[in-house]
């Protein structure tokens, strides 16, 4: 349609439409600006206005209610030589791989098995999602009491069964798992539905074709599956490295804002919380955000860089 | 002539979008902006359960020329903080918890009660009560409300069972330091087998030991003094409980503590006046068979909160009339009766409605236990970074509890990391 418009239009009648659209460019599309108008105000006043003042704030120190005073990069200075902060660094990555890695595993068996089947499919689908539009903090709350070390039912089944128990909440290998096993439920079934979506768009045909030449199921997870579904793992992979790196409600919730015994189930950003908000060191508390700013920042940097390498 | 029409609806719609969006944001500025019934509007912010609904009620009916506007706020610190930090809606009462130091440093914020006459009731209070809410340069910044006097909650059954003293007056007599009651733990543990420990979990030996300090982590100079005797001692005995295999390891606020308590692992522990209530209601199954006495160690106190009247106040003088009513003897003795507040004036020690048989106790009468001790309790002073510094301590603590973490090393880490978070 555009290519036949364009070929009757003669090069001076173009630049006469173009003038008339200019000047009324602006009464168009004024209603939609309008419109759209709220969201920005909104942004401006609530998003970018508090960055920005975080900035300025991370160069302060600041209890929150009194005189600010300006101590230069002194909160940087102390939260890149914390070794509080390091920990909780090391331990958000650590968690975010104990978590991702059997989760998109999981989650990539569950759809292929699931779409598959012919029946009630959706049945299924409903479940995977629940555990994802759950509260979180009713989840942790139940999963505190499953964990609990001396009467929690996972340590009670271990007993019974004479195994030797876990100390879920003072150890710290222990405790990170207690973490990562959330996260997998919680998300499992997410990334199955969007596996499931991805699977979908492979046509049958490949199926049937490497069925006919007598390949078994394994084969055609790996040779077929796999490769046709990896944009759509890239997209799981980088979405949940984004909210494996905000972790914050689980951990906070399991341990309270310290990170539980040792520091061991701290993350960056509950470090950030416990810093502003509990102990009320509010520049010091908007340093740490920007310091965490920058390493998400290089992280999706190194996110990006894996999808550009692996589209040549 | 349709697309003409068709546009001015969509001008007409977006604008009345925008409108209403700008419309509702001026409303809501607006809103505080109204009251003109020739009244005093005083505004208090509290937190659920710190006084008694009633007695809030009440005030309008006490003050007719006063209308109170009380606010139970969630989040509390944080609301406060940054509403004193934004200077507007800053209420003219507010509830300040057991952290009242920490607003030591923004004592400007806040009116200085003496200057209002508060000097005149001193002696209806406590006197280490009332001097904590007194700030170094001595501006009285917050009045009392509640406090929360310490004692020793024991299983007279599991005692008894044990072949230990097991009346409260024999208990307190037998225990009379934490060296005594380490002791009695021992014979506990081999008398039941360890099914039961005297002691839940080494934080709190560690925090009632300094709750029974007069002197804690800094001096009113601001002299840090978290690595002196007191802190080493009850660093020490908490340690040493954790080395004897006395602790029952349950960390408090865990459902694992909370099972302790129902099944007899936990045989005993030093709490506030404000923990009956919550041991009550997690063990009903075991009424009558927990005492209360006189803690190892002497009196103590844990917790308690304070009223404040903000800089911000229009009618200082009226807040100050309503925080003298809601806070007299008498209306500390309804505060006790219906949500537990442990009173803070002397004389509401000997209101006869406190003074009950307790069936949960086994008819005994704990007022007295907890009265005694908070009239006991020695002056301290907090300071505004006392948690700063505290908060290593009792993480290192868990470490040797928890982690087996050798003592000696986890307190000289605790210390180091106290005094590295104070260069912040």
């Amino acid at each position: 349609m555009s290519s036949l418009v364009q070929s009757t239009s003669t090069p001076e009648n173009t630049t006469i439409r173009k003038a008339v659209v200019q000047k009324s460019n602006w009464r168009k599309y004024l209603p939609l600006y309008l419109s759209i108008a709220p969201y920005f105000l909104i942004f401006l006043v609530f998003n970018l206005t508090p960055t920005l003042f975080s900035l300025y704030l991370s160069f302060n120190k600041w209890d929150g209610i009194g005189r600010m005073t300006f101590t230069g990069f002194n909160n940087f200075y102390f939260v890149l030589t914390d070794p509080i902060f390091g920990k909780a660094v090391l331990n958000t990555f650590e968690i975010w791989i104990m978590s991702t890695i059997p989760m998109l595993f999981l989650a990539l068996v569950l759809a292929f098995l699931l779409n598959q089947r012919r029946h009630s499919k959706f049945a299924y689908q409903l479940c995977y999602f629940l555990p994802n539009i759950t509260s979180t903090v009713a989840i942790t709350l139940i999963f505190g009491s499953l964990f609990a070390p001396q009467y929690g039912l996972i340590n009670t089944t271990l007993s019974v069964m004479h195994l030797p128990t876990v100390q879920w909440l003072q150890d710290a290998w222990p405790m990170k798992w207690a973490v990562a096993l959330m996260v997998i439920w919680r998300w499992t079934g997410y990334n199955a539905l969007v596996y499931m979506a991805g699977l979908q768009s492979i046509p049958t045909e490949y199926y049937e074709a490497a069925r006919i030449d007598g390949a078994n199921t394994t084969d055609i997870f790996f040779n077929i599956t796999l490769p046709l579904l990896r944009p759509v793992i890239l997209f799981t992979v980088i979405s949940s490295s984004i909210g494996g790196l905000a972790l914050f409600t689980e951990p906070q919730v399991l341990f309270t804002n310290n990170g539980g015994t040792g520091n061991e189930g701290l993350t960056m950003v509950l470090y950030q919380y416990w810093q502003s908000f509990a102990s009320h060191h509010f520049g010091f508390g908007a340093a740490v955000s920007w310091v965490i700013f920058f390493i998400m920042l290089a992280f999706t940097f190194m996110n990006w860089k894996i999808v550009q390498a692996t589209e040549r | 002539m349709r697309n003409i029409k068709q546009k001015n609806t969509l001008w007409y719609a977006s604008l009345s979008i925008f409108c209403l969006f700008s419309f509702s944001m001026l409303l809501s500025a607006c809103e505080q902006a109204q009251n003109n019934d020739g009244k005093i509007h005083l505004k208090l912010w509290y937190w659920n359960r710190s006084i008694d609904d009633g007695l809030i009620n009440a005030v309008s009916k006490q003050f007719p020329n006063i209308v109170l506007e009380a606010d139970k706020i969630n989040d509390y610190d944080n609301k406060v903080r940054t509403t004193l930090a934004g200077h507007y809606g800053v209420p003219d009462i507010l509830g300040i918890n057991t952290n009242v130091a920490p607003f030591f440093p923004d004592e400007d914020q806040f009116v200085d009660l003496k200057t209002l006459g508060a000097e005149e009731l001193h002696s209806q209070y406590l006197d280490w009560k009332w001097n904590l809410g007194m700030t170094p340069s001595g501006r009285m910044i917050a009045f009392p409300m509640d406090t929360g006097p310490t004692a020793l909650f024991y299983r007279a059954d599991i005692f008894k069972q044990a072949g230990l003293p097991y009346e409260p007056d024999a208990v307190a007599n037998s225990l009379k330091t934490w060296d005594d009651y380490i002791q009695a733990g021992v014979k506990l543990k081999n008398a039941t087998g360890g099914k039961s420990m005297m002691f839940d979990t080494a934080t709190t030996i560690y925090t009632q030991m300094m709750a029974q300090s007069s002197k804690q982590y800094f001096d009113p100079s601001g002299k840090f003094i978290g690595d002196q005797a007191q802190v080493k001692n009850a660093w020490n005995e908490a340690t040493k409980v954790v080395q004897m295999g006395l602790s029952a390891k349950l960390q408090m606020w865990t459902t694992d503590w909370n099972k302790g308590i129902v099944n007899g692992l936990t045989a005993s522990f030093v709490g506030a006046a404000w923990m009956k209530q919550i041991l009550q209601e997690t063990a009903p199954a075991t009424a009558g068979k927990w005492r209360v006495t006189y803690a190892p160690g002497g009196a103590g106190n844990s917790g308690g909160s304070f009223l404040a009247i903000t800089k911000a106040s229009q009618h200082p003088k009226e807040a100050f009339e309503v925080i003298k009513w809601l806070q007299s003897p008498e209306n500390q003795v309804v505060g006790y009766t219906n949500i537990q507040l442990f009173p803070s004036t002397i004389s509401a020690f000997s209101a006869p409605q406190l003074h009950q048989a307790e069936a949960f106790y086994g008819g005994e009468d704990t007022t007295k236990i907890f009265a005694q001790s908070a009239t006991q309790i020695p002056r301290y002073y907090m300071g505004p970074d006392d948690g700063t510094v505290s908060g290593p301590i009792t993480d290192q603590l868990a470490l040797v509890e928890f982690q087996h973490k050798i003592p000696d090393q986890a307190w000289t880490d605790a210390i180091q990391r106290g005094q590295r978070e104070l260069l912040r």
